[in-house]
């Protein structure tokens, strides 16, 4: 169920008043069956597979915290949850890498058959991971009841696309109950209407087309056209990953519980250090905390760090799709790193305020990621190579495209504009809910976000981290 | 915490209620007014399923008021743009019916009602079966084409909403079956029934096109602004864009990827051969049977494609392409329809365009042609016969 579709907020209305109607202590039953239900709605059969994948790690955690011997119980839980996860994302991957292969023998086109990525599965199988690997580690308390577990992995609100949770940051949350106090639901309504506005009006109305027509189309020579479909996928990815992280914490604070920041307005970084930390925050720091540093991060020698780096790279380019294109766009990313280091540049890498002299670099680094989501958005090696070539060769004889470039205008200006309302945005609400008219003033501008959205919605589509 | 926290309990729901009132007014107010201003402009039906209903659903209607009319053979004739797409008269159907009358002169009057539209492909027609049963036929003739089974026919046309119009009862098979491949999904399902099952699919669609109109503001603000700069360069790039495209899918005998890349976009994965686990032909099946069960006789016949173009251009190979007319003829023929394979019947120069329609000129009269194969083999099999000959058999 997308959270845009006019079901789910059918949905969430009917989940919302059962919820506030129900005695405190049926709360996590319901958000346990609302959860396996709003899967089940998508596709039933895959229901089976997330209670395959809950069911058998929980019993190898139970065994892991008993045992004697509980590496042998992690490693037999990531081997399955891996092992699931390969077979339903990456198997396609496989063939359609052999099928060059293949068509060259029969010399006649091959089938592709269909594969159908389980939803969300890249994000609870990594839920799960964290979970094992915490628990062997020792960094869990005590292992919560089935019911709490499944819940913490099925937990509707980020099941689909994250953000990517630890045990502690949602179990304590379920075991004291979810805390639904006006603050909350009013910060709720919020998320859940500025997401909703970054998805339907700026990531499809505003930005989709554009970026389809320029990126699907071949043979027309305009640089400006492809240097402002870019900056539009720049800003379309983010609005549109960003906008469902907002209306997962929006949904979450309306059931009373608060889930981690997954943006942070990435395209001021200065460095790829800190885009890093702005960018995906919950998958960063898994692939820092679970893979990174467990390969050695940079505790054997510069060489090393560089490989360990590249390495992770790599993996979290494919962990996007099972796509060449995704390896490239991570390795790309890896190469960005691992220059950056080697240059031993690393002012900047707090993340102190934003200052003028920042400008030259945050515009060059964004200007960098925004070569790399070539790759990420072109259908094929092939079309991001045309792309990239796109940019710098033709004559601009179609002129500018005006339109686009204000919209990417605008698209900076909020990006700037996030940055102080996230850090100001609760002095400005605390400040508004003391006047009389403070409760009908946001009603209404909430309201009249959520209007604007509704009306655009006819353009609407998938939420493109969906596939990953 | 904001100060509204530390306010007594009562004043807090107040403040709650408040707020909650003002979000709901302001939202349904201000839709409401964008959806009033959008009823200025004009409407853009090819985004919602409207032009179907407007057609389908009237022309069942009245195949349905005929039932019972022992002097007149009815037939429903169902299939896309290629059954559709020719002027009034010059249909498919009307060919057919032309060619039936003439065939047998003597016999009961005979009736085809076009239940054909642009892009209605096999799951559109799954989704219309117990509407198309319950207006009883006395005859189903379907067009089925091998773009259908193509990723690009699955992934752009398949429909899904049509959903809606489909019985209760036939809800849980369907949840077996591979809806994903066209987008829809178990929730969307329930919503479309519930719309049209509660009566209010015309409110739906309005709403629909109230959204397309909204989502045309842009292009009319940039025709707005054309006037001004007198360009309007996103649709030139636009419209270049497709020229290329389609220039380089034209080009016949020229070695361009593009060319090759167009018709495997165009047919997918058939070109290769497919099998019948194959989505579209699992849509094909169950509705087939879904007739038989009926008992109604069904006569599928696959549609004439431009062959000679995909040899010359390479791109199919006699071995696997006869994988997919078997699996074809076998979803029809295994579920008690009869199969006509029409697939190679006409040269390249009857055809108007890659997508398999017709010129339609004096030289050519391919849709008689047609007809009269299918009147044919009509009559050859007793089709309109109490019992047909031959049920399922291979021709």
């Amino acid at each position: 169920m997308l959270f845009n579709s006019p079901q789910f907020a059918l949905f969430l209305l009917l989940i919302l008043s059962l919820y506030k109607l129900i005695p405190p202590r049926f709360r996590n039953s319901l958000l346990l069956i609302a959860s396996l239900v709003f899967y089940t709605l998508w596709l039933p059969a895959y229901l089976l597979l997330l209670i395959a994948d809950i069911g058998f790690n929980y019993m190898l955690l139970r065994r892991m915290v008993e045992s004697r011997r509980p590496r042998l119980y992690l490693i037999t839980s990531i081997a399955f949850t891996l092992g699931l996860l390969g077979t339903f994302k990456y198997a396609a991957m496989a063939f359609t890498t052999a099928l060059p292969l293949l068509e060259g023998l029969a010399d006649t086109p091959i089938a592709i058959p269909d594969f159908f990525l389980p939803l969300g599965i890249s994000f609870y199988s990594f839920q799960i991971l964290a979970f094992s690997i915490d628990t062997y580690r020792g960094q869990n308390a005590r292992l919560p009841g089935f019911a709490d577990y499944a819940l913490f992995i099925s937990f509707f609100p980020q099941l689909i696309a994250g953000p990517i949770l630890r045990g502690a940051q949602l179990l304590p949350q379920l075991a004291r109950g979810g805390q639904m106090t006006s603050e909350r639901t009013r910060r709720g309504f919020w998320l859940l209407g500025i997401g909703l506005a970054k998805k339907v009006i700026l990531a499809d109305y505003l930005l989709s087309g554009f970026v389809d027509l320029v990126f699907d189309s071949s043979g027309v020579e305009s640089p400006a056209f492809y240097w402002v479909a870019l900056y539009s996928f720049a800003f379309q990815i983010y609005y549109d990953f960003s906008g469902y992280t907002d209306m997962a914490r929006g949904i979450a604070l309306l059931l009373g519980f608060e889930l981690p920041l997954n943006f942070m307005e990435p395209y001021l970084s200065r460095n790829p250090s800190e885009f890093w930390r702005r960018w995906h925050i919950t998958l960063s720091r898994w692939l820092a905390d679970y893979l990174y540093i467990p390969l050695g991060g940079n505790r054997g020698g510069a060489n090393r760090t560089l490989l360990n780096l590249m390495l992770t790279m790599l993996l979290g380019g494919l962990w996007h799709g099972a796509s060449w294109n995704f390896v490239i766009w991570g390795f790309l990313h890896g190469l960005i790193l691992i220059v950056y280091r080697s240059l031993g540049r690393r002012r900047g890498d707090s993340d102190s305020p934003l200052q003028l002299r920042d400008i030259p670099r945050v515009l060059f680094f964004f200007h960098l990621v925004c070569l790399a989501w070539i790759f990420f958005r072109a259908a094929d090696f092939a079309a991001a190579l045309d792309f990239t070539a796109h940019l710098f060769i033709g004559s601009n004889s179609f002129g500018l495209p005006l339109i686009q470039m204000g919209i990417v205008a605008l698209c900076v200006l909020l990006h700037l504009a996030e940055r102080s309302l996230r850090i100001r945005l609760p002095e400005i609400r605390s400040s508004l809910a003391e006047k009389s008219w403070g409760g009908v003033f946001e009603g209404s501008v909430l309201g009249a976000l959520l209007a604007l959205s509704i009306a655009v919605s006819g353009v609407g589509g998938d939420f493109i981290y969906f596939q990953f | 915490m904001d100060a509204t926290e530390n306010r007594p309990k009562r004043q807090r729901a107040w403040g709650m209620l408040v707020f909650i009132a003002s979000l709901l007014f302001s939202t349904l107010g201000l839709t409401w007014g964008i959806f009033a201003l959008a009823s200025q402009l004009p409407p853009e039906p090819w985004k919602t399923p409207i032009g179907v209903m407007a057609r389908i659903l009237p022309s069942l209607q009245a195949l349905q008021g005929t039932e019972g009319r022992k002097d007149t053979k009815r037939i429903a004739m169902l299939g896309d743009s290629t059954v559709d797409y020719y002027p009034r008269g010059e249909k498919i159907p009307d060919r057919l019916q032309q060619a039936l009358e003439r065939s047998a002169p003597a016999g009961p009057s005979i009736k085809v009602t076009n239940l054909a539209f642009l892009a209605l492909g096999p799951t559109a027609y799954y989704f219309l079966a117990d509407r198309i049963v319950a207006s009883r036929p006395d005859l189903i003739v379907w067009e089925v084409s091998l773009t259908h089974a193509s990723e690009r026919w699955r992934r752009s046309l398949p429909r899904p909403e049509l959903a809606g119009w489909m019985a209760p009862d036939r809800i849980p098979k369907t949840l077996t079956m591979p809806i994903e491949d066209i987008g829809l999904t178990a929730d969307a399902l329930l919503l479309y029934e519930w719309i049209v099952r509660s009566g209010r699919w015309e409110q739906w669609q309005a709403l629909l096109i109230n959204l397309s109109r909204v989502g045309r503001v842009r292009g009319l603000f940039e025709e707005w602004l054309s006037a001004y700069t007198e360009r309007r360069p996103e649709k030139r790039f636009a419209v270049v864009a497709a020229l290329n495209y389609v220039q380089n899918l034209r080009e016949i005998g020229n070695p361009d990827r593009h060319n090759r890349r167009g018709e495997i976009e165009h047919f997918g994965s058939v070109l290769g051969g497919i099998e019948a686990t194959h989505p579209t032909l699992r849509f094909i099946a169950e509705t087939v049977r879904f007739f038989s069960d009926a008992g109604i006789p069904v006569l599928v016949y696959l549609n004439p494609v431009n062959i000679e173009h995909l040899e010359k251009l390479g791109v199919i190979e006699n071995e696997t392409f006869q994988l997919s007319l078997d699996a074809y003829r076998n979803a029809a023929v295994d579920n008690g329809a009869f199969f006509v394979d029409f697939h190679a019947l006409f040269p390249d120069h009857y055809f108007d365009d890659l997508a398999g329609h017709f010129r339609h000129d004096q030289e050519v009269e391919a849709q008689t042609e047609l007809a009269q194969s299918l009147a044919k083999f009509i009559s050859k099999r007793h089709l309109l016969d109490d019992a047909p000959l031959g049920r399922g058999r291979r021709d």
